[in-house]
């Protein structure tokens, strides 16, 4: 028996270690490790920005928790709650049932500020709390840990998040330029006032919204250039944006807010766009706020046409230039063409930001109480107004020189850029009767399975084409163009378009076409014609529109 | 719980590309979701010459960091590591890899939840363990077509597709969580068990020297 020592010796290691594994399997521990990566700071004014997920990407939380099971058993029923003093209570976040052994989980703080917030005016370090409860074989277990982060000032907006040494562009340095729209504030009470008053006393009475037409769009945004005109309004000379990579503090810049800009009577260049905005936004129409180095000014959008005014024209006695608002408009619409060759150009620091788009992104600005005092300070702005009154505001500008949103002058414009057709024009009478430039390619019935496609034109570039349509058994063209999208689809092209209105006995269209082949824009005329509508759709590739505005619209001209 | 969508992964090629003439472009992302509920991502794409020329201007071969930044930003829900890039540049490929915690999570009864974040997906099954999405996006006149393979662990069962109440992807699957304990000991146990036998055997076989 005693030759069997080694072999006994042997037997009872191996038990040992098969006892330790099924030890360990069944009745390990689990072991929390949390890390937790907080943001740097938060900025009151974009509270609504914070507390929901899906605005910008979700780029902007509290902190985040990377929950790790480091054990060897199950962690359960884990609860995990944050809390900032002063701000916010103690809140639960999702509750993670089960945390295996070897398991992730990543949970991210996305704090629900409450609206008071807003009243902070300076900055101060603040502390975030975490707890997370949860259950192990042997019990409840609890982890708590704080971090510190910055609470910046309602008025201060950080143009980037990102430290000074990580960013080696200008997109870097204006990665938060979205936010700007959470200074833009048309349901303050004060800026509804203030609106009102414009509409009443300055522009006595606009429709610009409900007309959708350029012309009262336009009125309107001189409306507000003359209403701060008229109060003396000044501008403040300093730089109104960052215009240069530098240290923190040229990355976040103090933002007065609308009401304070119209009470206080000045304002930066980015506020007088914010207070623009406001305004703009406040009438139901679509404002915009280009940048471009060092300096912002403010646009509106109507009919896919882009104007813009130079908000800072009022200047200021001392600083010896104050422009009409005829002038300021005219300025404006100087810089936009700028601007737009510049993008055009594709340089990264001419951007714009689309506050009816951003609004409906999430990126939405904060609530403000109306306050008796200020509704006075309008009051007496507005009596201001009135002492300059005795001047009607019947601006004499015309909106011929807008821009499209394609990048080119729009359709009426006399500054094409477009490569033109040159004189040698051919004509067309078919269905409908134009012209086109000489030495294009028509084809007649160039798809015999699709026969409401009567004859195509193409340039020889292949930049730009001309579709002539006969749509029989269609009462109008809005049946036509259903008719049209219909055809289309089927063809795996998916088209979106606009009524514009009538044109010249035609109703016109614009719209956009997608397909795996690319996007392709166009304008289009029909009309009922003969028991069906008949009419013409001229377009380019999405890239070139904007280089052939000029042929286009020459084509568009002579449609009859 | 938070939604990201994989549109914005396309958003910096399209930011890169656009103006290059509206090409379509094609991106293929590949999930690995492992036992633990991790993955392995990887993201790659041929390009043509004029996309190509702006990826290497913009991230391939002037800052690749800067994707891995811009990358972990957009996929914030997950914990990223483990960055690899590589490029063919006469095929005009690359491939970026990584690694993400916390796709799936345990829901318990064996269950795990992966929430993928693709809006409007169109799912084909591909094996027993493989889906496809397929998404398709219009962004600023470029047509973006993203096609996502999800391999689930091997042993996943029961894998069933659908859509949260926000139209973005989601699975579910079966499969038994790992255990805890570590295999060595269980192999070191066995192997200990198996040379006691054997030398139990040896002994007893051994054959026994006469004195002469």
């Amino acid at each position: 028996m005693k030759k069997y020592w080694l072999p006994l010796v042997f037997f009872i290691i191996g038990i040992v270690f098969l006892l330790l594994h099924f030890l360990m399997s069944a009745g390990g521990t689990g072991d929390l490790d949390v890390d937790i990566q907080p943001t740097s700071y938060v900025m009151p004014a974009a509270y609504k920005v914070y507390s929901n997920e899906e605005a910008m990407d979700g780029r902007f939380f509290l902190c985040k928790l990377l929950l790790t099971n480091e054990g060897g058993g199950e962690l359960r029923n884990l609860k995990v709650s944050y809390q900032i003093p002063g701000y916010v209570e103690w809140t639960d976040l999702d509750k993670i049932k089960y945390l295996v052994a070897g398991q992730s989980a990543v949970l991210t703080v996305y704090p629900h500020f409450s609206p008071s917030i807003v009243d902070k005016t300076s900055t101060s370090k603040e502390r975030g709390n975490i707890r997370i409860q949860y259950d192990t074989r042997q019990g409840s277990d609890e982890f708590e840990k704080s971090f510190a982060f910055e609470m910046r000032g309602r008025n201060d907006l950080v143009y980037s998040s990102m430290p000074v040494q990580e960013i080696v562009s200008y997109p870097d340095m204006f990665e938060n330029l979205a936010l700007v729209s959470c200074f833009i504030t048309p349901e303050d009470p004060i800026i509804k006032y203030y609106t009102q008053n414009i509409q009443q006393k300055i522009l006595k009475g606009e429709a610009a919204a409900v007309m959708n037409s350029d012309e009262e769009a336009v009125r309107f945004l001189l409306g507000v250039y003359e209403a701060t005109l008229r109060a003396g309004m000044v501008y403040s000379g300093t730089s109104g944006v960052p215009h240069d990579l530098g240290d923190v503090n040229s990355i976040i810049q103090h933002v007065r807010l609308p009401r304070e800009v119209v009470t206080g009577n000045t304002g930066l260049c980015i506020e007088l766009s914010t207070l623009y905005a406001s305004v703009l936004s406040c009438a139901g129409l679509h404002p915009l706020i280009f940048f471009i180095p060092g300096h912002a000014y403010p646009g509106i959008q109507v009919n896919n046409n882009f104007y813009a005014i130079e908000a800072t024209g009022i200047g200021g006695e001392g600083l010896g230039n104050v422009a009409s608002a005829e002038k300021a408009f005219e300025l404006g619409m100087k810089e936009l063409k700028e601007f737009i060759q510049k993008v055009q150009e594709g340089d990264p620091r001419y951007m714009y930001v689309d506050i009816q788009q951003l609004f409906a992104a999430g990126v939405n600005p904060m609530e403000l109480r109306d306050d008796t005092y200020l509704r006075q300070k309008i009051d007496q702005i507005v009596g201001s107004w009135d002492g300059k009154g005795t001047r009607q505001f019947n601006p004499n500008v015309g909106t011929q020189r807008a821009y499209n949103t394609g990048g080119g002058q729009n359709q009426g414009g006399n500054e094409n850029a477009g490569g033109g057709g040159g004189s040698n024009m051919m004509s067309y009478a078919g269905p409908v009767r134009f012209s086109y430039p000489g030495g294009w390619m028509r084809y007649d019935n160039p798809s015999p399975g699709f026969p409401a496609l009567v004859s195509q034109i193409e340039a020889t570039d292949g930049t730009t084409s001309i579709s002539v349509y006969r749509i029989q058994g269609t009462a109008n063209p809005d049946e036509a163009m259903y008719y049209l999208v219909q055809s289309y689809m089927s063809a795996g092209v998916d088209i979106q378009y606009q009524n514009n209105g009538p044109s010249g006995g035609f109703s016109r269209y614009s719209g956009q076409s997608s397909s795996y082949n690319g996007v392709f824009n166009w304008v289009g005329y029909f009309k009922p014609s003969g028991g069906g509508v008949v009419g013409v759709t001229v377009g380019a590739p999405y890239s070139y529109y904007s280089q052939v505005q000029g042929t286009i619209n020459q084509i568009v001209s002579t449609i009859r | 719980m938070k939604k990201y969508s994989l549109f914005m992964i396309c958003f910096f090629w399209i930011v890169i590309t656009y103006g290059q003439g509206g090409e379509q472009m094609k991106q293929n992302m590949l999930f690995r979701i492992d036992s633990l509920g991790n993955a392995v991502i990887e993201v790659s794409s041929k390009m043509t010459a004029t996309q190509w020329q702006q990826w290497e201007n913009t991230y391939g071969g002037k800052n690749i960091s800067l994707f891995k930044r811009d990358i972990s930003r957009t996929l914030n829900q997950f914990s990223l590591y483990d960055f690899d890039y590589q490029a063919d540049e006469m095929e005009r490929m690359f491939r970026v890899t990584f690694k993400a915690k916390g796709v799936a999570r345990y829901m318990g009864n064996n269950e795990w939840l992966a929430e993928m974040g693709m809006k409007d997906p169109d799912f084909s099954k591909l094996d027993d363990n493989s889906f496809l999405i397929t998404t398709t996006y219009n962004e600023g006149g470029v047509l973006v077509q993203q096609n996502n393979t999800i391999h689930f662990p091997k042993k996943a069962s029961n894998i069933k597709e659908d859509t949260d109440e926000l139209g973005y992807a989601t699975f579910t699957y079966d499969l038994k969580p790992v255990s805890g304990g570590t295999p060595l000991f269980l192999i070191i146990g066995l192997a200990f068990i198996v040379l006691a036998l054997l030398s139990a055997l040896f002994f007893k076989f051994k054959p026994v020297k006469v004195q002469q």
